[in-house]
């Protein structure tokens, strides 16, 4: 017998238990370090491109569904190949009639047309006709005439588009006039992804909406996302890389989309003003914002405007962050980026302010 | 053995007034030992383990899917001599391309040709995709925390 009487014997055995209870409380926590949180992906096409998005938390699987239902409920209202969608309605009215809308396709139109005032037309939804004259819109290219691009620069002008927030309308007041929500509906998209992640129980999550890029929460080891930035020069590398969270990443180039004839190269980014691709020295740039709407619209802005008045726009504003890399392969980034971008092995990086 | 636990009581504590005392003998260190042993082990394994997973590289295989369904894998560790595949049924002007370890969209019927013009993959998570025909050919790896990049995704 170890113990003289039965209370010796209880208080021992609770001994035991504490002790016990302490070490399983110890392991259990231990092998918690290989747990993983529940994950959940879906990849699809919408958008003319291809997204990925992936949730981390116990309702990712719901979340990323619902997510992914949300961008093709978005494509279905903001397509311009699709006759149905309310932007095709806006384009068939234009000229005769105001069309309604979704509060969807109002709002996006809605930020759009104050990006363009934002930036004295360099972004403008109303550029369509001149996509579709260079062939961009079908991927069938053409170099149009003087007197064609001239035509087709007639109809755009962001201040020709009205809308009536009563009756929650939109009205193309050219006849012939068209908009496409291309430069904005991505970004729109992706602030609705995270809305809709956020909805649900979800800690973390790595958005790319065909490479425009948004990110929240911790990464499983507690560490912030790396979001590298493409290099225009060779898409397989990156000129950087951003350390952060709770942002979205996006970024313009004229690599995304061009051709070639007669040796001379043609982007897909439009200049408003000449109807004609934007003649940058830029060759990409990158918006770092909480608002992937902003992001969006002023990565292509900021293409057109070229590296001077990018820099210019960002000291002016300052409510985001810039990475540009020239077409001589210079990377310039806002000062308000030191500590968070990185250049890449190889790659300079020169901060502005 | 219970005049042993009352010696030690005292020993210890001196406090012997009605309530029981709670003293180590022998068999409680034994114990102890045995659990804190248990417990060092288990976090050498699972430290060891993420190590192993964190070097593991794994198998490599290139895999191409049409809207999400997977119609080719290759494994690119038995690939050395150039093979070409048309896996789109209905559509041999879509090629790909396995040849040392790498793979690429050789040839598609597209009008854009963005697929084309990505080149050569070999990394994990290395991707072309063509649009016009929703594939998406993609270097996977057996081990999932096998990435070699250091970026988490890419803007572009």
């Amino acid at each position: 017998m170890l113990f003289s009487n039965q209370k010796q014997i209880c208080a021992h055995a609770r001994q035991y238990l504490s002790v016990c209870l302490l070490c399983g409380i110890l392991l259990s926590s231990l092998s918690g370090c290989g747990a993983k949180k529940n994950t959940a992906t879906v990849n699809f096409f919408s958008m003319n491109t291809y997204m990925t998005i992936t949730a981390y938390g116990k309702e990712a699987d719901l979340a990323v569904e619902a997510a992914k239902l949300r961008v093709y409920e978005l494509e279905n209202l903001f397509s311009r190949t699709l006759d149905t969608s309310e932007v095709s309605l806006i384009n068939q009215n234009a000229g005769i009639k105001p069309a309604s809308v979704s509060a969807d396709t109002y709002k996006v139109i809605s930020l759009a047309l104050e990006a363009s005032r934002e930036t004295d037309g360099a972004f403008d939804i109303t550029i369509a006709p001149v996509m579709d004259l260079w062939g961009f819109t079908t991927d069938t290219y053409y170099v149009p005439s003087s007197d064609e691009r001239l035509a087709a620069a007639e109809l755009v002008d962001y201040q020709y588009v009205e809308l009536d927030e009563s009756s929650q309308t939109v009205f193309l007041t050219k006849e012939n006039m068209e908009i496409d929500l291309g430069g904005i509906a991505k970004g729109y998209a992706s602030d609705e992804v995270q809305r809709v992640l956020s909805s649900y129980d979800v800690d973390a999550a790595m958005i790319s909406l065909g490479g425009n890029v948004a990110v929240f929460g911790e990464k499983e080891d507690a560490s912030l996302w790396k979001t590298g930035i493409a290099d225009p020069f060779d898409l397989s590398s990156c000129v950087g890389i951003l350390t952060d969270t709770d942002i979205s990443v996006i970024t313009s180039g004229g690599y995304e989309r061009n051709f070639t004839q007669d040796g001379k190269t043609y982007i897909h980014i439009m200049n408003p003003d000449t109807g004609e691709p934007a003649e940058s020295d830029l060759a990409s740039v990158s918006i770092i914002s909480a608002d992937g709407s902003q992001g969006d619209t002023l990565s292509t802005a900021l293409f057109v405007m070229g590296s001077e008045k990018a820099m210019q726009f960002w000291r002016s504003h300052q409510d985001f962050s810039v990475v540009l890399v020239t077409s001589d392969g210079e990377i310039l980034a806002s000062k308000d980026l030191v500590g968070t971008f990185a250049a890449s092995e190889g790659n300079e990086v020169t901060f502005f302010s | 053995m219970g005049q042993r636990f009352t010696e030690n009581a005292k020993k210890f504590d001196g406090d012997s007034r009605g309530k029981p005392i709670l003293h180590f003998v022998k068999w409680d260190l034994l114990v102890l030992g045995l659990v804190g042993m248990l417990a060092v082990t288990t976090f050498l394994s699972v430290y060891l383990y993420h190590n192993h997973m964190k070097a593991n590289t794994g198998d490599l295989f290139a895999v191409l899917t049409v809207d999400g369904e997977e119609v080719l894998r290759v494994d690119l560790s038995q690939s050395t001599e150039q093979k070409l595949y048309s896996p789109i049924e209905g559509n041999p002007d879509f090629v790909v391309c396995i040849e040392n370890g790498q793979a690429c969209i050789e040839k598609s019927n597209c009008k854009d040709q963005i697929c084309v013009a990505v080149g050569f993959l070999s990394k994990p998570g290395d991707m072309a995709v063509c649009i016009p025909n929703r594939a998406v050919l993609k270097i996977v790896s057996e081990e999932p925390s096998s990435g070699e990049k250091p970026y988490d995704v890419i803007s572009q």
